[in-house]
């Protein structure tokens, strides 16, 4: 009443808990995701390392992560349920009601190594940027750097935002890699990350993974 | 533009050009605030323009995708044929229906999104060559004003001075006419004095032709000849 009198504006709903979060293709913490079922369907038979969902199973966004790579390139990763992650790059503002992208990457997060001893690292870390990786019995070819020499990783920040959570802040050192696998024209992502967290605990994770097209998604 | 959004508008141009004559410079403040606010709308198609060539590329990209789901749909529907799988290879040719569908109607969209863009890049064209003709008109203008207001500071100059040349005549013919009055003045002061002096009466006598001596021999001779005399 009194608010109303002194002419004090009604408040705003509250925020929420990490305020406004870019939101490239109408992605965003708890949106839901399915997969193209005819993907999960044909796809789904074994030739991948990568798990597809079942189809029509919709994922939630559980997590939302932010990476400046410089020069106006920006990655944005979804963290969803049952270990998918979603990679959406983009180069510049989001554009059209943020439907510009560069390329969407599908991702399920494979192996997770924790060194526990420097020798032990050291012999994982001297494997990543050869120019071949082996990995769940599948060999896969760098596709960053050339030569026969092993490639330097790419190394950046990565601020996560949980839905229901305080943000944190995780280094990444990154390597990727890929195969192609027969029957289709897409191949198989690995992308290896030596990870980082604020206590300066290392782990090294595996994901595997394939490049979707704008169509695959239904995104609500 | 009506009247009170003319007034407005000079209102607002004097806010960016302060200092001038209302009256001389209204027109042209008007013409200046005109041509700014058409560069703002020039800009703000531009913007507009930007937006939907922004839409275009990605529904272009949309229609890659879809193009490229709809060769590997086939790729596909064909092998889930060559292993018997009727019902997959049918649901997969439902998608391919779908997204032949989808092609054709975004191959229309784009041709609409490439029409509007044709269109707008020509109108924004069009207002640019108006507004540089203008402004080479106002520059015209403006330079003629400098011109005029410098004619009309040498005309004011001018006039200046013939007032001060015709002042000096005036004083000249005030001079005159006092040297003229002065030179009266004294003439009748002598002629009062000459009339308290012997010189006065001798001079009229004389001038009766009375006072002897004064007059010629032939005066006097003239005298005596007169009969009666």
């Amino acid at each position: 009443m009194f608010d109303r009198l002194f002419g004090k504006k009604p408040q705003d709903p509250p925020a929420s808990r990490h305020g406004v979060l870019p939101s490239p293709l109408g992605l965003r913490l708890g949106a839901a995701l399915r997969l193209d079922s005819i993907l999960s369907k044909v796809l789904g038979d074994g030739r991948f390392i990568l798990e597809l969902p079942e189809p029509g199973t919709p994922m939630l966004v559980a997590a939302q992560g932010l990476i400046d790579l410089g020069e106006g390139v920006k990655l944005h990763r979804f963290y969803l349920d049952d270990d998918w992650w979603l990679q959406v790059k983009v180069s510049g503002s989001a554009g059209v009601e943020g439907e510009n992208y560069d390329e969407i990457l599908l991702f399920g997060f494979g192996d997770v190594v924790n060194p526990s001893t420097q020798a032990q690292f050291e012999d994982i870390a001297a494997t990543i940027g050869l120019p071949k990786y082996e990995y769940a019995e599948k060999t896969f070819l760098r596709q960053w750097g050339v030569g026969n020499a092993a490639s330097a990783t790419t190394d950046y920040s990565e601020r996560v935002y949980p839905k229901d959570d305080g943000s944190y802040e995780t280094r990444h050192q990154d390597m990727l890699y890929a195969r192609e696998v027969t029957g289709t024209t897409r191949e198989e992502l690995l992308l290896i990350s030596v990870e980082t967290d604020e206590t300066d605990s290392v782990s090294v994770v595996h994901s595997v993974g394939m490049r979707l097209e704008r169509t695959d998604l239904e995104i609500t | 533009m009506g009247i009170i959004s003319k007034i407005w508008t000079a209102v607002r141009g004097h806010a960016t050009e302060a200092g001038q004559t209302v009256v001389d410079a209204n027109a042209l403040t008007i013409l200046d605030q005109e041509m700014r606010d058409a560069d703002n709308e020039i800009r703000k198609s531009k913007d507009s323009l930007a937006q939907v060539m922004a839409k275009r590329k990605v529904s272009s990209d949309n229609l890659v995708s879809k193009k490229a789901k709809l060769a590997e749909y086939i790729g596909y529907v064909e092998a889930a044929l060559a292993k018997g799988d009727e019902a997959l290879a049918t649901e997969i040719a439902g998608k391919i229906a779908e997204h032949e569908a989808q092609v054709a109607t975004d191959e229309g969209l784009i041709a609409e999104y490439d029409s509007s863009i044709a269109s707008i890049r020509k109108a924004i064209t069009e207002a640019e060559d108006r507004l540089k003709r203008m402004k080479v008109k106002v520059d015209v203008v403006k330079a003629r004003e400098h011109v005029i207001r410098a004619s009309q500071v040498a005309a004011s100059a001018n006039a200046g001075a013939n007032s001060k040349v015709a002042g000096a005549l005036e004083s000249l013919e005030r001079l005159q006419s006092s040297q003229a009055e002065r030179q009266a003045r004294i003439e009748s002061a002598n002629e009062i004095a000459k009339d308290g002096t012997d010189v006065g009466l001798e001079e009229k006598l004389k001038a009766a032709g009375i006072k002897p001596g004064g007059a010629s021999a032939q005066d006097v001779l003239a005298r005596f000849r007169k009969p009666g005399a």
